[in-house]
């Protein structure tokens, strides 16, 4: 294996496990964020919306089927809804580290969107407030200080992520 | 009604991680058997392997890799470069490199389109209408660009000095990356001639005041201001990555204005003496353009130019009589301070072009001027190289 | 560190002028192109201007007519778009020519894309960047109205039949291979649509420099654009002149071209939800909102304005201002347009008058925060900034 299967590997491990932790810092946010919560409640019911990178093949996956909100990470996708596919794994990488938000990605264009156009920027804009959760306060005071959070859950949601990645 | 034709579509992706971009514009244009052109220096590098890094996380092999490329588009090269592609099944090809790379692919997406092998097929035929197969062309620029990135123009040496000379649509690349990590320090001098020669092409663009070229001066204007703010700055800091990839990027905009227009005098003018003298193109277009624009200050308007150079508020403060004026005197600013600081060719004679062979040089110009009906007469021409002398 | 990116896009070949018919269809011919499927709507076919169309473009050309197909509907269904792509196999063409205004090219741009994917299902296809080319079918656009950018642009609209949900696409593959802009249809246009469509313009013009998308290329389009207009508008308005209706409708394109790699802003994003749920035409709306909209944002693009003031009034009168009134300036210029086209043309320009209350605003707030094109804003806008926003301009 040379040096660029290596690089190419610990890039995708490295975003598989951000990827995963930001599907638990949406899952916790859903149950304490009320920007979050309002959101969802707008999305139709049975509804899936999905994240994931190009040539990547793990979707992390945001499911509400009548009214209950559940999230996972799959080999692949055929849900309706939404779908947000960054064209790169180098193109994501400052996403997944939060040096840059989602939402400047998707101006950048570094994000494909398929799907219901309106989902699927809304779901960006979920995506944006489970980052900045997710995020130290170094990184979110330098990086994402646009996105409004709500302070007093900062650490439920921090201790959420924790034990469910930690389980 | 002025009439006008933008006949070129363009696809710029800029900027820190546009590489990693490949094997998605690939996808997207149904590819996944690329084939790379790229010269030599490239290739050794490392650029080659920043593009097949690039494609591996897209999971994309490159096919084959054809770098044996000349220091112009030669004939013989084509039609090696095809009979590759069509063995290996390519089905894209990824233009890596200088000029000569760059120019050597677009000839051969040519001939492939058309299902020609051989470059003679075009002494006695002009490109048909139809293309046979489509072959998405990608364009990687590396060190300061070129300004042929975006141009319909090709041309290819043949045999007996003969110069096939394209302007199809069939040159037209998918995209263009412009990428920070694609520039190498090269030598001041170099960087002079190829920030000169883009300020030039896209002053140029400004020579008139009706509107039908406005697209074209809208990547004229992008160019300058990119320019204006860069030039000097990579002149003098050549190790700053962030400079190199900036005038690289003011140079592949001003080409693609370039592109966008006729050619004309100095473009003519500065084939002709590149091929007699085998100088660098960019260097005599430089050259050319800086007493060219007092000559024309007459009979055409580049005032429009200067809100691209300058600032708003100094832009502001002149009136519309005196922005010809004002621009000459920026323009020459921009000579001599960098004429300060690398020792640039700024004369013909420092190029070895002899004076007993302006006439002949002339003759050749007007050739081919006549047949596209642009009005200069030899006077004017020997007028400008005595000038430039 | 460099964090620059960005992706610029301009895909569709112009040909301006007298030699547009030509070139139009010697280009169509020479992609394949012999029997022309022709999109249209009844109006033009009235006014003869087919007629005229034909006359100059197919049967001067080595093309012929194969079909004539009426479109008058404003937003096509995914049906309609199913029986336009029957009757575009039907007909044995083998090319498309779109000549008509917004709604004729929307419907051209999905025809064409259901053709050069190999499908038959344009719901698929919902979303950004989601269509993959297959095949080439020669398309051209001649637009015959301006300030919209359609003819230029990567987006379409249908209407879902079965949810009658709106679906937005937005793809490289809707973009026709060439558009022909020739200010021959623009001579039967009243004055108050000449006025309306540079307004439209001009708005495309202002979100796309102050749009989070925005690059060098974008913002230097939008500049050439607004210098064409500055030059040009009042001569195309007080003497009909058609050098200046074509020099407009060029800026226009330019305009389409920015904006397609920008998407709309703010005041297009409430005009579009007013005008879809109370049936009020986009434009109308739009005059109403611009002012407070404008406001809203000139904290953050202050700068911006200031640097398109320029643009638009000129050089003397921006050397006569100092910076701080510059704003102020750009933002009378808006106001004075607004005001004297609703003097003019007797427009109404307040949300009131077209029947909406204040409980309209909240409902309506509500359905423009969630719209995503948000996202593209320069400025984070809650629930409460779009009521106040909307309440200005009640």
């Amino acid at each position: 294996m040379n040096i660029f299967e290596v690089r190419k590997n610990i890039k995708s491990l490295y975003a598989y496990i951000r990827l995963n932790m930001f599907l638990y810092g949406l899952s916790a946010c859903s149950k304490y964020d009320n920007e979050v919560k309002d959101i969802l409640s707008y999305f139709p019911e049975n509804v899936e919306v999905c994240v994931s990178v190009f040539h990547f093949n793990r979707y992390i996956i945001c499911k509400k089927e009548n009214g209950v909100l559940e999230f996972k990470t799959k080999k692949n996708f055929f849900g309706s809804g939404a779908y947000a596919m960054f064209k790169s794994l180098d193109g994501a990488l400052p996403v997944l580290s939060s040096k840059e938000s989602f939402s400047d990605a998707f101006n950048k264009s570094k994000i494909v969107l398929k799907g219901n156009t309106q989902i699927g920027k809304s779901f960006i804009k979920l995506l944006d407030i489970a980052q900045a959760y997710v995020a130290s306060g170094i990184r979110r005071k330098k990086y994402l200080h646009n996105i409004q959070i709500d302070k007093k859950v900062v650490n439920k949601i921090k201790m959420s992520v924790f034990t469910r990645g930690w389980l | 009604m002025e009439s006008f034709v933008f006949d070129n579509s363009i696809k710029i992706l800029s900027g820190i991680t546009a590489i990693a971009n490949l094997p998605f514009e690939l996808s997207q244009a149904g590819c996944d058997r690329p084939m790379v052109i790229c010269d030599e220096s490239s290739f050794r590098v490392g650029f080659h392997d920043q593009i097949k890094q690039s494609l591996s996380i897209g999971d994309i092999q490159i096919t084959t890799t054809f770098y044996k490329i000349a220091e112009i588009a030669k004939d013989d090269v084509c039609e090696k470069i095809i009979k590759v592609y069509k063995m290996k099944k390519c089905d894209c090809i990824i233009a890596l490199g200088n000029k000569s790379a760059i120019t050597t692919a677009k000839a051969a997406k040519i001939m492939l389109c058309e299902d020609v092998s051989s470059v003679d097929h075009y002494k006695n035929s002009l490109i048909s209408d139809y293309a046979v197969r489509e072959v998405p062309l990608f364009v990687v620029p590396t060190n300061i660009g070129t300004g042929v990135e975006a141009s319909n123009f090709v041309r290819v040496y043949g045999k007996n000095n003969i110069i096939y000379e394209f302007n199809t649509p069939y040159a037209v690349s998918n995209a263009i990356f412009v990428d920070p990590i694609m520039t190498d320090i090269l030598p001041p001098k170099t960087i002079a001639s190829y920030i000169l020669y883009a300020m030039a092409v896209a002053v140029e663009c400004f020579d008139s005041l009706d509107n039908s070229s406005l697209i074209c001066k809208a990547y004229a204007d992008a160019a300058l201001k990119t320019m204006s703010y860069y030039a000097e700055k990579c002149l003098l800091r050549n190790s700053e990555m962030e400079y190199r990839y900036k005038v690289m990027e003011g140079v592949v905009l001003a080409g693609a204005a370039a592109s966008l227009r006729e050619r004309g005098l100095l473009e003519v003018l500065s084939d002709a003496i590149s091929d007699r003298y085998c100088a660098n193109y960019q260097n005599i277009f430089a050259i050319l353009f800086r007493k060219y624009i007092v000559m024309q200050q007459k009979n055409k308007d580049f005032g429009y130019a200067l809100n691209s150079m300058i600032s708003e508020d100094d832009y502001s403060l002149y009136a519309k009589e005196n922005r010809g004026q004002k621009l000459l005197s920026v323009i020459e600013d921009i000579y001599q301070r960098i004429e300060s600081y690398v020792d640039f060719n700024s004369k013909l004679s420092s190029l070895n072009v002899k004076k007993e062979d302006f006439e002949a040089i002339a003759d050749d110009c007007l050739k081919v001027l006549n047949n596209d009906n642009e009005q200069v007469s030899k006077e004017e021409i020997i007028d400008l190289l005595d000038s430039c002398y | 560190m460099i964090k620059e990116y960005y992706e610029f896009s301009n895909q569709v070949k112009v040909a301006t002028g007298e030699i547009g018919f030509e070139w139009g269809s010697s280009r169509l011919h020479r992609m394949g192109g012999n029997d022309v499927f022709l999109l249209t709507d009844s109006n033009l076919k009235e006014l003869g201007i087919v007629d005229q169309f034909v006359k100059e473009f197919i049967d001067k050309s080595d093309l012929r007519l194969g079909k004539t197909e009426i479109i008058d509907i404003q937003i096509p269904t995914t049906d309609d778009i199913d029986k336009i792509y029957i009757s575009f196999r039907q007909s044995g063409c083998d090319c498309i020519v779109a000549l008509g205004g917004s709604r004729v090219i929307n419907a051209a741009k999905c025809l064409n894309l259901l053709l050069q994917t190999n499908s038959r299902d344009i719901k698929q296809f919902t979303g950004i960047d989601c269509a993959i080319k297959q095949k080439t079918i020669p398309f051209g656009v001649v637009p015959t109205t301006f300030g919209t950018g359609k003819e230029v642009s990567k987006t379409a609209l249908v209407i879902s039949s079965e949810t009658k949900t709106p679906l937005e696409i937005v793809s490289e593959v809707l973009q026709p291979d060439f558009c022909i802009i020739n200010s021959v249809f623009l001579k039967t246009l009243p004055q108050k649509e000449i006025y309306l469509s540079v307004i439209n313009s001009l708005v495309y013009n202002v979100e796309s420099y102050i749009s989070k998308r925005t690059n060098i290329l974008v913002q230097s389009f939008v500049k050439m654009s607004m210098f064409v207009i500055k030059t040009n508008f009042q001569k195309a308005l007080t003497e009909k002149n058609e050098e200046a209706l074509y020099a407009l409708h060029r800026a226009s394109a330019l305009a389409g071209i920015a904006n397609s790699n920008t998407y709309i802003g703010l005041v297009h994003t409430i005009a579009n939800v007013i005008s879809g749920k109370y049936g009020i035409r986009s434009i109308y709306v739009m005059l109403a909102v611009l002012n407070s909209c404008l406001e809203y944002l000139k904290d953050t693009a202050k700068d911006s304005y200031s640097q398109m003031l320029l643009y638009s009034l000129g050089a003397k009168e921006y050397a006569s201002l100092d910076k701080e009134t510059r704003m102020e300036a750009f933002l009378n210029m808006f106001n004075n347009m607004v005001n004297f086209i609703g003097k003019e043309f007797d427009i109404k320009l307040k949300l009131s008058d077209y029947g909406l209350t204040k409980e309209d605003i909240v409902e309506v707030a509500q359905v423009i925060e969630r719209e995503g094109s948000l996202v593209t804003i320069p400025k984070k806008i809650t629930k409460e900034d779009i009521i106040n926003i909307l309440e200005k301009s009640l």
